[in-house]
């Protein structure tokens, strides 16, 4: 600063504001602060009683000097928005508004569709048949021809809370598939829960139709096993399996043969009474090779049939049941009924977020020519008004 | 929850901001007859948005000012327009004599007053005669506290030096 600016920036505010003066240079500026506030003339008695009869139309609310009503703050809202940076109290807001969020999607679950099992697996829907394209429940309760396994089923323990196994419908004959997933804690547990799993097949009548043991790295490994169970004791043994550890995924296919099997039937009795017409016809003329070569024809496709009706009796007898025993897979979600609604929440919020996302950076050139546009304008109006008030 | 501010009446309001307001335009315009318009203009479109005052975000003087300041940079804007309609128009014409408005500011510093430019003139007027204080004053000129002192600062410098050369 030049000598002959006078006192200093700070000196010059604390003066306007009331600060004695120091020295000569100071009391001339306090000299001619008095003199610019003398040069300002008060308002003419005209400007002074058009703006009193102005006031005097004001309405009835400002006029009796009323407290801002509720209306009014609300009207104010969207300016205060505008021109208020957020405080804590926006925060606090924004924060509660997340709770809440996370709290419905925890809640609308549990309160719609109960949650899920308490071991931590998803619940079942039933099963799809694919050859009849229809849901099938769960199977009913095993019928009378196997109470004779309760001591095998005991042996095999209660079914396993969470997994919902396949059983055929009572009086009809199906064919039934099932597929089941678990994670065991390491190698050991591996090879004890693969023991345990051929235990409890043997105890229900089954047998172990192939083992696929495979442990590539020295922590890591699976079993693969496909067992035959008779088809009223499959849903006990999947039960079982489901207490071998953690049910990763469970899936079960169901195919009616009761059809087939009857058509089975109606044909090969057909083909029976066929095959005995001939032996009669071949018995009374013994030397009619033509005949012979028919009735031999007919014993031959008698035999097929027959033995397609066993397999296909078989297969209705016995239910495949596939078990993937891993050391492998995600980690165990949170148990619990609340655990596993939180688990789906976290999905429900996950997607919410990348829709939001996603609609974001659909938005996002808009916005930022929307920004560059109201950045521009406000910066153009701010100039043209400092250009004005830099005029004398 | 803090308790709603109490509002005060308008008619009140205008009754104490009436010489202010009408003080700050006669330093932007320097002129009776367009500051006591624009006086009143500026009251009558506070009485249009006096719903809109918030009394907890501060004094009703700063909420006047601003409208004021916004009722005057309107004219300041529309004078640009008609001086330069008037350029064209009287172009090629005889020269008009000089028409030079009344001087509304009293005393001796009236005529350094009018060399400084508006924006030192609104600050002058802002924390001398209307005696805000530095954040009050930027609310109304837009501009930054820091840039409230400094202009200050620059303003008075000129205008003593002003009226040094009227002096001699």
């Amino acid at each position: 600063m030049r000598p002959d600016d006078g006192p200093s920036v700070q000196r010059v505010d604390a003066l306007v504001d009331g600060a004695a003066p120091r020295d000569r240079q100071e009391r001339q500026l306090l000299a001619l602060l008095a003199q610019a506030r003398a040069a300002t003339p008060p308002a003419p008695e005209a400007l002074r009683a058009r703006v009193r009869h102005l006031a005097a139309d004001e309405g009835g609310a400002e006029a009796s000097g009323v407290t801002s009503s509720f209306s009014e703050r609300l009207r104010e809202l969207p300016r205060r928005l505008r021109e208020r940076r957020p405080g804590r109290p926006a925060l606090a807001a924004a924060a509660a508004g997340l709770a809440g969020v996370v709290a419905l999607a925890i809640a609308v679950p549990l309160l719609r569709d109960g949650g899920v099992a308490e071991d931590g697996a998803p619940a079942s829907s039933g099963l799809v048949a694919p050859g009849e394209g229809r849901a099938i429940a769960p199977g009913p309760p095993a019928d009378e021809r196997d109470r004779g396994q309760e001591g095998a089923e005991q042996a095999a323990g209660p079914p396993a809370p969470g997994a919902e196994p396949p059983g055929p419908q009572k009086g009809r004959r199906q064919e039934i598939r099932s597929f089941t997933r678990v994670q065991v804690e390491d190698v050991a547990a591996l090879s004890a829960a693969s023991s345990r799993a051929m235990d409890q097949v043997r105890g229900l009548g089954g047998f172990t139709q192939s083992s696929q043991y495979r442990v590539p790295h020295g922590g890591e490994g699976t079993n693969t096993l496909v067992f035959r169970v008779p088809a009223a004791r499959a849903e006990r043994a999947v039960a079982a399996f489901g207490r071998l550890g953690t049910v990763l995924s469970q899936r079960a296919t169901l195919v009616d043969l009761t059809d087939s099997l009857a058509s089975g039937r109606t044909a090969i009795g057909r083909s029976a009474a066929a095959l005995a017409e001939l032996r009669r016809r071949a018995a009374a003329a013994p030397t009619d090779e033509d005949l012979q070569r028919r009735l031999a024809r007919a014993e031959r496709r008698h035999q097929v049939l027959a033995a397609g009706q066993r397999a296909l009796a078989r297969r209705a007898e016995l239910a495949t049941v596939n078990l993937e025993l891993t050391t492998e897979g995600p980690p165990p979600g949170p148990s619990g009924r609340l655990g596993g609604a939180i688990g789906g929440s976290g999905a429900r919020l996950a997607a919410v977020g990348v829709v939001g996302l996603a609609g974001l950076i659909l938005l996002a050139p808009f916005l930022a020519i929307a920004a560059a546009g109201a950045w521009t304008v406000r910066r153009v109006r701010d100039r043209r008004r400092s250009h004005l008030m830099r005029q004398a | 929850m803090s308790a709603p501010h109490t509002r005060p009446a308008f008619a009140a309001v205008a009754e104490q901001g009436l010489d202010p307001v009408y003080g700050y335009l006669m330093h932007l315009v320097g002129n009776p007859h367009q500051a006591e318009d624009l006086a009143s203009a500026t009251f009558e479109r506070a009485l249009r948005q006096w719903d809109r005052f918030d009394p907890g975000r501060g004094e009703p003087l700063p909420w006047l000012l601003s409208i004021a300041r916004t009722v005057a940079l309107d004219h300041f804007r529309a004078e640009g327009r008609r001086a330069r309609r008037d350029e064209r128009y009287a172009a090629g014409q005889p020269a008009a004599s000089e028409d030079r408005p009344p001087d509304g500011l009293r005393g001796d510093l009236s005529a350094a007053l009018r060399r400084l430019s508006r924006a030192e003139r609104e600050l002058i007027a802002l924390r001398v005669v209307l005696e805000l204080d530095t954040e009050e004053a930027a609310r109304v000129a837009g501009v930054s506290a820091t840039a409230v002192s400094s202009g200050l600062h620059r303003a008075l410098a000129k205008l003593r030096k002003e009226v040094t050369r009227d002096e001699t």
